[in-house]
């Protein structure tokens, strides 16, 4: 619409898919239409390699661009002003909405692109009249065609002209669904949250599975996880919540199995109850945040004995990862703060004083034969409450 | 489902009827600006004059020594920072005890981190700080001491009586601040004890949100603006809040915790009582070993059953009190809370040391090794 601004979005990688292209690219128009649908009415539609959002007036830009910036599957993005295709409106435009960008600028440069030919000036004519007015309205500003601070472009479509702003990097990544279904492991740590986003950003639409052992844990911990995925789902969109009653199966491998395999045990039945309710959901592949020697559980003999009991393939992105290089992306994604808050969760309920970090195979099966979990894990599996987390489920307490 | 058993009443109190019922009235009938100067002004400002008395009353405090503030934290700031900043050309000594609050912990430490001498007393392992202890800590060039009147998570009584003669003998400038938002209408308290006391209305079934700071010294403002409460805490005067508070004090139900804290500290003998050597019967302190404390915290939750683990303050942590006290970890992890007010009753503790044996049967006990921090 004239007068209003629009949201040009070139899209990532996803542009090398040959033949899948139209797919993903409706994938990442779906996305985009349901991570702005709570903002307001925004058209979208695709057209000469470009998404476009159409943002109605009463649309709030900064939270459609952070929106935006979060989507994965997108390379880069700018945002322009709709303009009648008349020199004298794009002139007298002009000024008025690249003010602040501008304001803090030293040096520019206008280019154009005129892809409607019957428009009247040539592109270089463009350029400097758009130019010529702007360094009236702004006399700061110098002209530096070959490095300036800020680039704008006029764009003379069939639809209508547009003056764009720089374009600035959007998340990267595959469009959330691409790439599948898959069930993420969360406890309450510092590390699935940063799995989580990091496999969304790949493509992965979420599925998430929380073990919850009251009274060992709480209601709070439960609500901590919850908001640590309302983070993510800022990035991956809507996210299916499992919690999985796990207290019966705590007990029953406390009393019942050697306590040096108390964690790897443990470890082997969330996994039997994950790979259950994957199978239940679509999810095709596990996702967890371990990071390779980080604990006990997390040797490359512990990992071989959990998976042992899947037939599906577990993601563990943060796998070469150091603590502190995923506290980064926990900082940036805004999940550190809340992965912190003090509250147990099922795998610090019952640690063992020397967990076995070299288990054999057949030590570990033979630990859990002592007990017939068969049942445990059937009522467990099937006692699971469902609740879809989305960005706007975050409670700020 | 069983009855609602409340038994953590030193984090806060249900507010009584009464103080509901005082401020809404005065909601209704007091809501000017008592600053105001018409009349609408001058009728808040008469019931403000009139909740002064009623909480001035309390502790046989003149009324013009009582400075209405937010609650206890921000009468424990104003006291100590007001003190240290006006007294510090006389010395930069502070005396204050390893297991106070954390409204008091903290604003000694930024004052440490300006340059301030902290000495910090350490009980016993019964929680006791004996007054010889004080006397040897005080010195000429002593500027605050501050010590609780009841420990929050314990409910250790400490020697407060003789403190303003203590700094007094060691020729000390000190002044002395008393946190006494445990203490305040369970133990007979006398202003004249103390230079500075901080009182919270909420812990006695009042509102939350206010509380008082009374001062026989000068004070310097913490918050500057229109000059309210004599200069002494600017922002708007929360007339209905006080009434609450007034009425809270007033109408303090009569009600003596002794027989319930004996007949519950004869039931839960069995489990390991953290008795302070003088002990304040609103509170007991007990440790159920093998189980931690979070883990029973909402066993009983479950069973409508509400103790704290600690305090309210510390969601999870290992509390410092019980630390201070030099009690080993097992007991410190498994600590439990239980805090009476008038509404409790000898069946409540029948019914927590029921569900406590229930608890037990049922969890896993830990043990100590086997937990990871």
């Amino acid at each position: 619409m004239i007068g209003s601004q629009v949201i040009l979005i070139k899209s990532g990688e996803l542009i090398l898919k040959g033949l899948n292209r139209v797919t993903f690219e409706s994938m990442l128009i779906k996305n985009l239409r349901t991570a702005l649908k709570p903002l307001g009415e925004c058209e979208i539609h695709s057209a000469q390699s470009t998404i476009w959002v159409d943002l109605s007036p009463d649309v709030d830009v900064q939270k459609a661009e952070d929106a935006v910036s979060r989507i994965f599957g997108i390379a880069n993005y700018s945002l322009a002003l709709e303009c009648e295709k008349d020199i004298e409106k794009i002139l007298a435009a002009a000024p008025k909405y690249l003010e602040s960008t501008l304001k803090n600028a030293k040096t520019f440069k206008v280019e154009s692109k005129r892809s409607d030919k019957k428009f009247p000036l040539l592109s270089p004519e463009i350029s400097r009249e758009v130019g010529a007015s702007l360094l009236s309205a702004f006399h700061h500003l110098k002209v530096d065609v070959h490095n300036p601070d800020v680039t704008v472009t006029v764009e003379i479509r069939d639809r209508s002209a547009f003056i764009r702003k720089d374009s600035r990097p959007g998340a990267g990544g595959l469009p959330c669904g691409s790439a599948g279904d898959a069930a993420v492991l969360i406890s309450g740590g510092i590390d699935s949250p940063v799995a989580a986003y990091m496999m969304a950003k790949r493509g992965i639409r979420l599925t998430a599975i929380h073990f919850a052992s009251p009274p060992y844990t709480s209601e709070r911990a439960e609500l901590k996880v919850k908001n640590l995925l309302a983070k993510v789902a800022r990035y991956s969109g809507r996210i299916k919540l499992f919690i999985v009653p796990f207290t019966e199966i705590q007990t029953a491998i406390a009393q019942n199995c050697p306590e040096e395999y108390f964690t790897l045990i443990m470890r082997r039945m969330m996994m039997r109850i994950s790979q259950n309710l994957s199978n239940r959901c679509g999810c095709k592949a596990l996702i967890t945040g371990e990071s390779l020697g980080q604990v006990a559980s997390q040797t490359l003999p512990a990992m071989v004995s959990t998976d042992s009991v899947l037939n599906m393939p577990v993601f563990r992105p943060l796998i070469g990862m150091d603590k502190g290089e995923i506290t980064v992306i926990a900082r940036n994604i805004d999940t550190f703060e809340t992965s912190i808050l003090p509250y147990e969760d099922c795998c610090t309920v019952f640690t063992p004083r020397h967990p076995r970090t070299n288990p054999k195979p057949e030590q570990v099966a033979g630990a859990e034969a002592n007990y017939d979990f068969t049942e445990l894990i059937e009522k467990a599996t099937n006692e699971v409450r469902e609740e879809f987390i989305t960005a706007q489920s975050y409670l700020e307490f | 489902m069983n009855g609602f058993i409340y038994l953590d009443n030193a984090a806060t109190q249900q507010p009584l009827k009464c103080v509901t019922a005082a401020q809404s009235d005065a909601d209704s009938r007091f809501w000017g600006n008592p600053a105001s100067l018409y009349s609408v002004g001058l009728d808040a400002a008469r019931e403000l004059a009139r909740a002064r008395t009623v909480v001035a009353n309390a502790v046989s405090a003149p009324p013009s020594c009582v400075y209405f503030t937010s609650g206890g934290t921000e009468s424990n700031n104003t006291a100590i920072f007001s003190a240290a900043r006006m007294l510090k050309k006389r010395g930069k000594h502070i005396v204050t005890t390893a297991f106070e609050h954390p409204s008091v912990l903290n604003p000694v430490k930024s004052l440490e981190a300006e340059g301030f001498e902290v000495t910090y007393l350490s009980p016993d392992t019964k929680g006791y700080i004996s007054e010889e202890q004080i006397a040897a800590a005080v010195r000429s060039d002593t500027v605050l001491v501050s010590i609780m009147a009841q420990n929050n998570e314990t409910g250790a009584l400490n020697d407060i009586k003789n403190v303003k003669q203590i700094i007094k003998a060691a020729n000390s400038p000190a002044l002395f601040h008393c946190d006494c938002v445990q203490a305040f209408m369970k133990t007979p308290l006398t202003f004249s004890d103390f230079d500075f006391m901080s009182v919270s209305a909420h812990k006695i079934g009042g509102p939350k949100g206010v509380g008082a700071l009374f001062a026989g010294t000068k004070v310097m403002p913490l918050l500057l603006g229109g000059g309210q409460e004599k200069g002494i805490r600017s922002g708007t005067v929360p007339v209905p809040l006080i009434c609450g508070f007034a009425a809270a004090v007033e109408n303090q139900p009569h009600f003596d915790a002794l027989p319930l804290y004996e007949y519950a500290k004869e039931k839960l003998g069995e489990y390991t009582l953290n008795l302070p050597q003088k002990a304040s019967p609103y509170i007991l302190n007990f440790s159920v070993e093998n189980y931690k404390s979070e883990t029973l915290l909402h066993y009983l939750e479950k069973e409508n059953i509400f103790v704290s683990s600690g305090s309210a303050c510390a969601k999870g942590e290992q509390s410092y009190v019980l630390k201070s006290m030099g009690l080993k970890n097992e007991i410190t992890d498994s600590a439990i809370r239980i805090s009476f007010n008038h509404k409790n009753t000898k069946e409540d503790i029948d019914r927590l040391c029921k569900v406590l044996k229930m608890a037990q049967s049922e969890l896993i006990p830990i043990k100590r090794n086997g937990i990871k921090r």
